[in-house]
């Protein structure tokens, strides 16, 4: 049985499950049934309110109402005569309400209510981790839930998610087009392996993985192929507490999307059409240059077509006058649901259609464009009261396009940083105007690499086909027993292209593949949900309830990719790679993983206020082969609902809530990490194989323990609602990417569970409802999230090096997670006498008044006696100009380093970190004459440091790029003009090296201040009448003008404090590590856009 | 009453048939497999699958792509500490090696190089003793002396190219440095593994294999003897020349078996073994991080210039540019030569370089200038005939000669000739020394040495 393939397995049980619920018989007879009826309304504005659940309590009986609000359950059976039932009603963002009517048989009842807006919602039905539909009062942990503002300029997940909920953070790639963001909820628990969340659609495992940018352009997530307006919620389980249900894997949380499902009646259509036009603000700095000679200044002013002296600094800005245009993107989406009692449907499409902000066109084919079509339908079935099925189907079929990005030489966008003006010219052609060449020329004056005009000639092009479809079937045998079950399948084809096509060379400059190249990514990757379980949920005389979910979970991932590049294409038009004549090179790559469990909880609840929870997960994964034995996560949690108990008549603090939770969870390894193994490893002499992997028989989950503890407060009939959160995470066996004495044979880092990693955080949520009148309501939030996370054990491993040599984050044992080291430069000397460090060690220290802080010629070493540079010895070195760009000058002008920290590492002193302390959002919307809606937020992070590398060159001696922002230029200039006196050229010196000396001392000035606010979504929305919108020939109609990343406040200098050239195809460890790294990547575009959303 | 509860009981039994039928059904595939946790890994092999004798040649082709991989790199960093390479890029650590700082051990392009080469190290040893263990039922015995040709290549560019070295660590095992007084240890280990190369060849009768084993074996005793020149005692030496018997006996046995002058045993990098840390062909001709040295060429040279266009270096004999340096240029350092590159590891040409430098060290002149000019021939250069110095000649040959060979370092020093592009500060103070043990291997080996934390002193007398 064990060959029995997955697919046949999913029949299987399918078949099954299909076959027993076709077997239960049909629902008996009923006898005599009633009818109720009614409205449900927004007790503020009487407007009717859509998608609200109403049931009657006790019962499985229920409907949903329509776009007027009313709804209609039918079929309620009366036995005697009459009866008195109880209906109930709950929707999003109100405080829920109930209703005792008495029925008589054949008759229809009517029952309306008036919601009140409310800023607590403990009444809210959640699933997500906890095995069935729970109110979320009964739960200890929490389980966030976030709803799609109406009209809110969101056009993908990211978007949706980043901001609304303290403690989840979205880390944007940067602004090209179509680039995704990472998601973190509460930092990271795992060194070694992803912090990303896992997600789930509809019950279904998602892949949700990343493609693109491997070429040099931005990466995509595939997160972000799922269309916004299919979803009707986002339930987000943070930490190991709440998501032990899920076992390992889900250590990082678990977020959960809900699309939308049909609603009973005719067919009601909605469309929307919207239109944006995008824009990066002028946050580069512009390049500067200077002639050094007249005759040279001469040679600029004409190609300039203005005058340009020696040594006077001028500056062109080359990237925002050349490279940017005013983008713009079109969406166009439809929605129809409908059905009747037994089957419901609800359908979509939307075509996302973006041509973004990059501009340059003018000098080659490289573009950022992105374009999205996103479908989905599904179908509810209720072939018996007590049966349901639901099919879902999703296809996306996404592309985008993007140039040379990010920290590459061959970006187009690092390239225009990097230009240095006084080196632009038509030397291979002739001036036709003012920086126009006649043909071949070095326009904006790029020293290395190749000319902007060149890397707008590489292309890079992503492709994904998707279907994502499940069937969900739930069969409630009883009122109390219900049996469900989730099939799910996601398969994924994705294809990454980056080509350059022959002689794409035009100015003659470059040297790079320049008879072309290709490289092709195919990657196919299939994930298989089943999902069984049951449930049990009985009431125990009046004061006791108990509900128990036990089941079973798998998921099996199957990737197949192959790969092909070559180079030298043998003339132009040929775009296979096939055609390629060197450096061919071919890949395939095989993983499959299964990891599953079973899982169980019960829940015990005393009247209704009092909620304790225990629960667990056994789990199995392929990462341990087939004899390892599973892993145990327990669970344990506590509500307590004072203000729910009888006696509870305080209307000042009408809501309160305790609770508590403890939970585990884990993170696995690779699929193949526990074993030593030999990879291929080719040569001319033939096929080989070559060390791989070291292996570790021992290897296990790493495991989560997280306690979480906090309270909600309404308070003034819950118009202003307080929730706080502090939790507390260790995560023990951290699997550490051990590096072995690379001596030892094996480079490769071996992965064992010697680590610990300890993390706490608080969480905070206000909200308040100002104004609730009839024409008008003002809702207020504002939330925070602290976050501290430390490294507690590398259990003896040596520190860790994250990242790429420039950038300078480390683990180290004992410090924050994040944590950057880079070299400081010393200090004067304190009066009285040397400077000391933390450990009490004498440091280099320098004495304003006679000496400045430079190590000349590096003659102070370690051990050796202090001697920084006096003023009169600088002097006679600048008796004569000296050139930054000169190694021998560098090395002369060397910095005087300290050992602050006493570590006797002068370029690693930790100097900050790079994960924020400080997250969180704040912002509102405002009704306003009964038709206006104004919606905002604002996005901030504070606490934490910014690797600036894209100044490490701009605003740095470096002798071949970059050396180009005004601040160094005037440095530069000053020491170089024979014009310039000695004391000036001193005073230049200082500067340069007090703030501007980088790359040479590994990290020296990098890390900024990365503070920022950011407007991030700003909306104002007029609804129509429903008489106007009639007239119109529309059952709803509204307009919205909106705007997306509009203004941002911020100390930092460099381009923008959230870009990362850090996207999520990069290393796991650099995932994991380096956010807030810049690195030549784009500002973050502005959005302004116009919608018109109306329905019939 | 009955009949309600017969109807009851029925119904209850049918609910439970249900229930037990859905949890049947869960349970059924639980044990049909889905939790079947074994999955095959078809990326890779495990290390039992070498224990075979027919991964004999997978295990030596392994080797020499290691190998490959790690002579790139040295290559590469070891020009551009030389003037063999001149940095013009955006990487600021090429620079540094340019100017001279060769014992830094943060130096990302050292520092990334020694992995490769210790794993090369490693695995020629791990080879050879899989393949001798083999016994007779290695299929094919001229690939046991393949592997020590490799594993041999693997301690010579160790023992000629760093200051100290690790040796002894294994997997997940640390050892102490050999320490760099210790340093000719490596190349006693190159030379046996050559005389097994060579002995094996010989009985399998594989000439190719005697031909590569004889001349490797003669460079590594040649360096040997330049080892002890510029590190026993360390210092720039009064009498550079190397005058070696053994070595002299190996180039003379070597030219004998290669049958030319212009035989070479070369490294070929493609494209599925291009380097590792690094590739030297694709920094020079597509990265252009680097480019031939200012005094070898005319700076960029394409593919515009080929042949004796763009070389800046003339031949002291003939005043013309030398068509030697003509000949290395165009394989490794015009942009059309692409990235994959070859590097040779011993030749006809070496050989005569060898016994040249022996006769000018025993005053033999006609054995020099035979030799000399048998090297000379090849590229069809005019005779020496006196002019310039012989040394001067011999030191010129060699640099045109063994262009980008790893050799050019050594003769820097042992000639006291500084490269162009070594900062004046560090020429002035600098001594004889060699590329460090990483610092990442100084972090992950606690029996490794500690570098000092400001920038290097190893090469600062």
């Amino acid at each position: 049985m064990r060959r029995v393939a997955w697919a046949g397995r999913v029949l299987l049980a399918a078949g099954l499950a299909g076959g027993a619920a076709l077997w239960v018989p049909a629902a008996q007879a009923q006898n005599a049934t009633a009818i109720i009826e009614g409205k449900v309304s927004d007790a503020a504005s009487t407007r009717g309110l859509e998608a609200v659940s109403v049931f009657i309590s006790d019962t499985r009986l229920g409907g949903v109402t329509n776009a007027q609000g009313t709804y209609r359950i039918a079929g309620i059976p009366v036995t005697g005569g009459s009866r008195t039932v109880i209906v109930r009603v709950r929707a999003l963002g109100y405080t829920p309400a109930s209703k005792s009517i008495v029925l008589t048989g054949g008759q229809t009842a009517k029952a309306d209510f008036a919601l009140s807006t409310s800023a607590i919602q403990l009444n809210q039905v959640v699933v997500t981790g906890s095995g069935q539909k729970t109110e979320t009062k009964r739960l200890g942990n929490t389980v966030a839930v976030i709803t799609p503002p109406v009209n809110a300029p969101i056009n993908d997940i990211s978007n949706l998610l980043s901001g609304r909920e303290p403690g989840l953070v979205g880390v944007v790639g940067g602004g090209m087009s179509g680039q995704g963001a990472q998601i973190r909820i509460r930092g990271n628990s795992s060194l070694s392996q992803s912090n990303e969340p896992i997600i789930f659609i509809d019950g279904v495992r998602m892949n949700n993985g990343a493609s693109g940018g491997g070429g040099g352009g931005g990466a995509m997530t595939r997160l972000d192929d799922i269309d916004p307006n299919t979803i009707e919620r986002v339930e987000v389980l943070k930490g190991a507490a709440a998501a032990t249900l899920y076992g390992t894997e889900a250590s990082n949380g678990v977020i959960q999307i809900f699309t939308k499902v049909g609603s009973q009646g005719a067919p009601r259509w909605t469309f929307n059409a919207q239109q944006d036009a995008i824009a990066f603000p002028d946050r580069v700095a512009p390049n500067s240059g200077f002639a050094r000679r007249q005759s040279q200044a001469d040679s600029l002013s004409l190609f300039y077509g203005r005058t340009i002296t020696p040594f006077e600094p001028f500056t062109t800005k080359v990237f925002y006058d050349n490279l940017t245009e005013l983008g713009q993107a079109t969406t166009v989406g439809s929605t129809v649901t409908g059905g009747g009692n037994a089957v419901t449907y609800f359908a979509s499409g939307r075509v996302y259609s973006e041509n973004g902000p990059f501009g340059g066109s003018q000098f080659g084919a490289a573009t950022d464009e992105v374009r999205r079509i996103q479908t989905s339908a599904n179908l509810t079935l209720t072939p018996f009261k007590n049966f349901r099925m639901r099919f879902n189907n999703n296809y996306y079929n996404i592309q985008n396009k993007t140039p040379e990005t990010n920290n590459n030489i061959y970006g187009v966008n690092s390239l225009a940083f990097m230009a240095r003006p006084e080196l632009a010219n038509c030397n291979r052609s002739t001036l036709v105007s003012p920086g126009v060449c006649s043909g071949p020329g070095n326009l904006f004056g790029n020293q290395a690499f190749m000319t902007v005009r060149e890397a707008m000639g590489q292309l890079n092009e992503s492709a994904i086909n998707r279907y994502l479809g499940s069937l969900d079937m739930s069969y409630n045998q009883t009122t109390n027993l219900t049996y469900s079950a989730t099939l799910g399948y996601d398969y994924t084809a994705g294809r990454d292209i980056g080509f350059s096509p022959f002689g794409y060379n035009k100015d003659l400059f470059t040297s790079q593949t320049v008879t072309g190249a290709r490289s092709v990514f195919n990657d196919n990757t299939r994930v298989g949900t089943l999902d069984a379980k049951v449930a049990y949920n009985k009431a125990i005389g009046d004061n006791w309830t108990t509900s128990t979910v036990g089941g079973l979970q798998v998921f099996n991932t199957n990737q197949q990719t192959t790969s092909a590049n070559s180079q030298a294409f043998p003339g132009p038009g040929i775009e296979v790679v096939g055609a390629g004549g060197t450096a061919i090179t071919n890949g395939e790559g095989l993983l499959t993983t299964i990891n599953g469990g079973y899982f169980g909880q019960t829940q015990v609840g005393f009247r209704d206020w009092v909620f304790g929870t225990v629960g667990g997960r056994y789990d199995f994964s392929s990462a341990f082969g087939e004899n390892a034995p599973g892993v145990f996560y327990p669970k344990a949690s506590l509500s307590v609902v004072p203000s729910d108990r009888k006696s509870w008549n305080s209307t000042t603090l009408s809501t309160l809530r305790f609770r508590a939770a403890w939970g585990q969870s884990g993170r696995q390894p690779g699929a193949f990490d526990k074993f030593t193994t030999f990879q291929p490893l080719t040569s001319e002499f033939g096929a080989g194989l070559a060390p791989q992997n070291l292996g570790s028989e021992d290897l296990k989950p790493e495991i989560s323990t997280e306690i979480e503890g906090g309270f909600e407060a309404g308070m003034f009939d819950n118009r202003l609602a307080l929730e706080f959160t502090y939790w507390d995470r260790k995560v023990r066996d951290a699997l550490v990417s051990r590096q072995f004495p690379q001596s030892g044979g094996f480079r490769n880092s071996q992965l064992t569970n010697i680590g610990e990693i300890s993390a706490n955080g608080m969480e905070l949520n206000l909200r308040v409802f100002p104004i609730r009148t009839a024409t008008s309501s003002l809702e207020l939030f504002a939330n925070a999230a602290y976050l501290k996370q430390t490294l507690t054990s590398l259990g003896g491993a040596p520190p860790i090096k994250v990242g790429y040599f420039r950038y300078r984050g480390f683990l180290k044992e004992g410090d924050p997670l994040g944590s950057i080291y880079e070299p400081l430069l010393a200090g004067p000397c304190p009066a009285g006498g040397p400077a000391t460090n933390q450990a009490g060690g004498r440091i280099n220290c320098y004495n304003p008044a006679t000496q400045a802080p430079i190590n000349f010629n590096g003659r102070n070493v370690t051990g050796s006696a202090l001697a920084p540079a006096t003023q009169a010895e600088l002097l006679a070195y600048f008796a004569t100009p000296r050139d930054l760009l000169n190694s021998g000058v560098q090395s002369t002008l060397q910095p005087l380093l300290a050992d602050y920290q006493g570590t006797g590492i002068l370029l690693e002193q930790r100097n900050g970190d790079v994960f924020p302390d400080w997250t969180g959002s704040l912002g509102g919307t405002y009704r306003f004459k009964k038709n206006w809606r104004v919606q905002t937020m604002f996005e901030y992070r504070t606490g934490f440091k910014v690797q600036n590398l894209t100044d490490g060159f701009r605003l740095s001696q470096h002798p071949s790029i970059g050396s180009n922002r005004i601040e160094f230029t005037n440095i530069h200039a000053t020491m170089l003009n024979p014009a310039s006196t000695p004391e000036q050229r001193l005073a230049a010196a200082t500067e340069y090296v007090t703030k501007y000396r980088r790359l040479l001392e590994p990290g020296l000035n990098q890390g900024q201040d990365g503070t920022f606010m950011r407007l991030r979504e700003l909306a104002m929305t007029y609804d129509f009448s429903p008489t106007l919108a009639g007239k119109l020939g529309a059952r709803t109609l509204s307009v919205t003008a909106s705007g997306r990343n509009l203004l941002l406040w911020t100390r930092y200098p460099g381009v923008d404090p959230e870009v990362n050239a850090i996207d999520r195809t990069a290393s796991t460890l650099d995932q994991n590590f380096l956010a807030s790294t810049e690195a030549f990547g784009v500002p973050i575009a502005r959005r302004f856009a116009f919608a018109v959303n109306f329905g019939f | 009453m009955q009949t309600r509860f017969m109807q009851s009981l029925k119904h209850r039994t049918r609910q439970l048939r249900t229930g037990a039928l859905l949890v049947g059904a869960s349970t059924l595939m639980a044990g049909c497999g889905l939790f079947d946790t074994n999955v095959a890994n078809v990326n890779a092999v495990t290390e039992e699958a070498l224990s075979n004798p027919t991964a004999a040649a997978s295990l030596v082709n392994g080797l020499g792509g290691a190998l490959n991989n790690a002579v790139n790199g040295i290559i590469g960093v070891s020009g551009a500490a030389t003037d063999e390479l001149g940095w013009a890029g955006s990487r600021e650590y090429w620079n540094l090696l340019d100017g001279g700082d060769i014992g830094d051990p943060v130096n990302e392009y050292s520092n990334g190089t020694y992995p490769f080469i210790s794993a090369a190290r490693w695995q020629g040893d791990y080879t050879v003793k899989a393949l001798e263990a083999f016994g007779a039922t290695l299929p094919n015995r001229a690939d046991l002396a393949r592997a020590y040709i490799f594993a041999g290549v693997a301690y010579l560019f160790i023992g000629e190219n760093y200051e100290d070295f690790i040796i002894g660590s294994d997997r997940t095992t640390s050892t102490a440095s050999i320490g760099a007084a210790n340093m000719q240890i490596t190349l006693d280990s190159a030379i046996a593994y050559f005389s097994k190369a060579n002995a094996l060849a010989t009985t399998v009768a594989n000439t190719e294999l005697q031909r590569q084993a004889l001349g490797l074996r003669a460079r590594a005793r040649f360096s040997k003897v330049v080892w002890q020149k510029l590190r026993a005692p360390r210092g720039f030496p009064a009498q550079p020349l190397v005058n070696d018997a053994g070595a002299i006996a190996d180039a003379t046995a070597a030219l004998t078996a290669m049958g030319s002058a212009g035989y070479r045993f070369r490294l070929t990098s493609t494209a599925q073994n291009s380097g590792g840390y690094f590739n030297t062909g694709f920094e020079m001709n597509q990265r252009l991080e680097l480019r031939a040295g200012a005094e070898y060429t005319n700076g960029t040279v394409t593919a515009v210039d080929a042949g004796l266009a763009g070389i800046r270096l003339v031949d002291p004999v003939t005043s013309e540019k030398d068509a030697t340096l003509a000949v290395a240029i165009n394989e490794c350092c015009r942009q059309s030569t692409g990235q994959f590159l070859g590097y040779t590891l011993t030749s006809g040409r070496e050989m005569n370089l060898i016994l040249a430098e022996a006769a000018l060290a025993a005053g033999n002149t006609t054995e020099f200038t035979t030799r000399i000019n048998a090297a000379r021939a090849i590229d069809g250069k005019a005779a020496w005939a006196g002019t310039p110095t012989a040394q001067a000649i011999l030191i010129h040959e060699r640099r045109v000669g063994l262009f980008l060979q790893g050799r050019r370092l050594h003769d820097h020093y042992r000639f006291n000739q500084p490269a162009d592009k070594w900062l004046p500060i560090r020429a002035a103070t600098i001594r004889p020394c060699f590329f460090p043990i990483s610092f990442d291997e100084a972090t992950q080996n606690p029996l490794a040495p500690k570098p000092a934390q400001d920038r290097p002193t190893a090469c600062v007398r």
